[in-house]
């Protein structure tokens, strides 16, 4: 019987330690990616050239993977990173100065080195793509220009590139 | 020593000898405590500051609001008749290896009792508490009338509560990025822990 009388005290003790208060809880992730400012560079190299003299039914084609008057647009970054596209493929541009416009319709090609003709078409939906190991990665722009509705003036319009690594 | 005196002194021993295993715990003692709650992150379970600006540079502050579709919303379910104890914990910084952003996180409760609001709605109607709080009390569903609600039915075996349905909304600060952090993937946790009040 002695050793009951020191043995139960310590046996009631014990089970304290499973005791766990019946909460509910969840766990959410906080989270932030930081870029640094000098690593992800988009430099125009050259514009897109619009000749109005070649238009085929009120259309003008300039193809981005073949034609030397697509744009040329270079991402400088770090080498090997991901990163992310997406672009505006659709745009009204109003004549400033009068009536008309012009409406685009972009496409755009990319390669990791300066080849246009062994680039691959990249679509407006979010797309990822990687930088090359000198840093680089290369887009030609060109599109549908619809010249139907224009008239004689002055165009100025933006084409929208949004990049970030991921 | 008298026997008598030996087996207490055995006991303070063996509570001495057991306190080397204790483990912090909060050990709730209400009647319903924890059961029945759900706890449901809606969307993306995640509070994504990049959602909020896509990039971030070294010494930029960015806010998460209320009302902003970035700020997350926890669905909590549980007994209609009960208050609830909500309290978060989160890391007062995001961590990328050596590198740390200051974290600030706020939140706001919603109970005005639609059956299925937007989300919009719920962020729109959330109550926010003050910065620095991190526990609070509040009725599943909030009580129009002014008088005081009925006392909860106690458990039977023919009885099942009716079930409420409330709403935290969870959103905050990050920063300013510290002007050396290195670039990449910040994170950490909050931690958010609902039980009925033991009130």
């Amino acid at each position: 019987m002695r050793f009951f009388r020191y043995i139960l005290p310590i046996l009631f003790l014990l089970p304290m330690s499973s005791i766990r208060a019946q909460e509910r809880t969840v766990t959410i992730k906080a989270s932030a990616t930081v870029v640094d400012k000098t690593e992800l560079e988009l430099v125009t190299m050259k514009d897109l050239d619009i000749d109005a003299s070649t238009a085929v039914n009120g259309k003008v084609y300039v193809s981005a993977q073949r034609d030397t008057k697509s744009a040329l647009m270079i991402v400088k970054g770090k080498v090997n990173a991901s990163f992310r596209v997406t672009f505006t493929p659709l745009v009204e541009i109003p004549n400033s100065t009068g009536k008309g416009s012009l409406l685009i319709k972009y496409e755009m090609v990319g390669s990791q080195t300066d080849n246009q003709s062994a680039s691959e078409p990249i679509d407006a939906a979010e797309r990822t793509l990687k930088i090359s190991s000198e840093g680089r990665y290369y887009f030609w722009l060109g599109g549908q220009i619809d010249i139907s509705n224009a008239r004689p003036g002055k165009y100025n319009g933006n084409f929208t590139i949004e990049i970030e690594y991921i | 020593m008298k026997p008598t005196i030996r087996p207490i002194v055995l006991l303070l021993i063996s509570f001495l000898l057991l306190n080397g295993h204790a483990m912090a715990q909060r050990i709730s003692f209400g009647l319903y405590a924890g059961e029945g709650i759900l706890l449901e992150p809606m969307g993306l379970a995640e509070l994504n500051f990049n959602t909020k600006q896509p990039l971030i540079f070294a010494s930029q502050s960015v806010s998460i609001l209320k009302q902003d579709q970035a700020s997350a919303i926890i669905r909590i379910t549980g007994r209609l008749d009960q208050e609830i104890t909500a309290s978060i914990s989160a890391s007062p910084t995001l961590d990328l290896n050596t590198s740390h952003i200051p974290l600030s996180i706020r939140f706001a409760y919603y109970n005005a009792g639609a059956a299925s609001p937007s989300d919009n709605e719920i962020k729109a109607t959330a109550i926010e508490l003050p910065l620095g709080f991190s526990s609070f009390t509040f009725p599943f569903k909030k009580n129009l009338t002014g008088i005081p609600a009925p006392p909860p039915t106690p458990i039977n075996s023919n009885y099942t509560s009716p079930q409420g349905t409330a709403y935290l909304v969870i959103y905050g600060n990050l920063g300013p990025v510290p002007s050396d952090a290195a670039a990449g993937y910040y994170n950490g946790d909050i931690n958010i822990r609902v039980e009925y009040a033991t009130n």
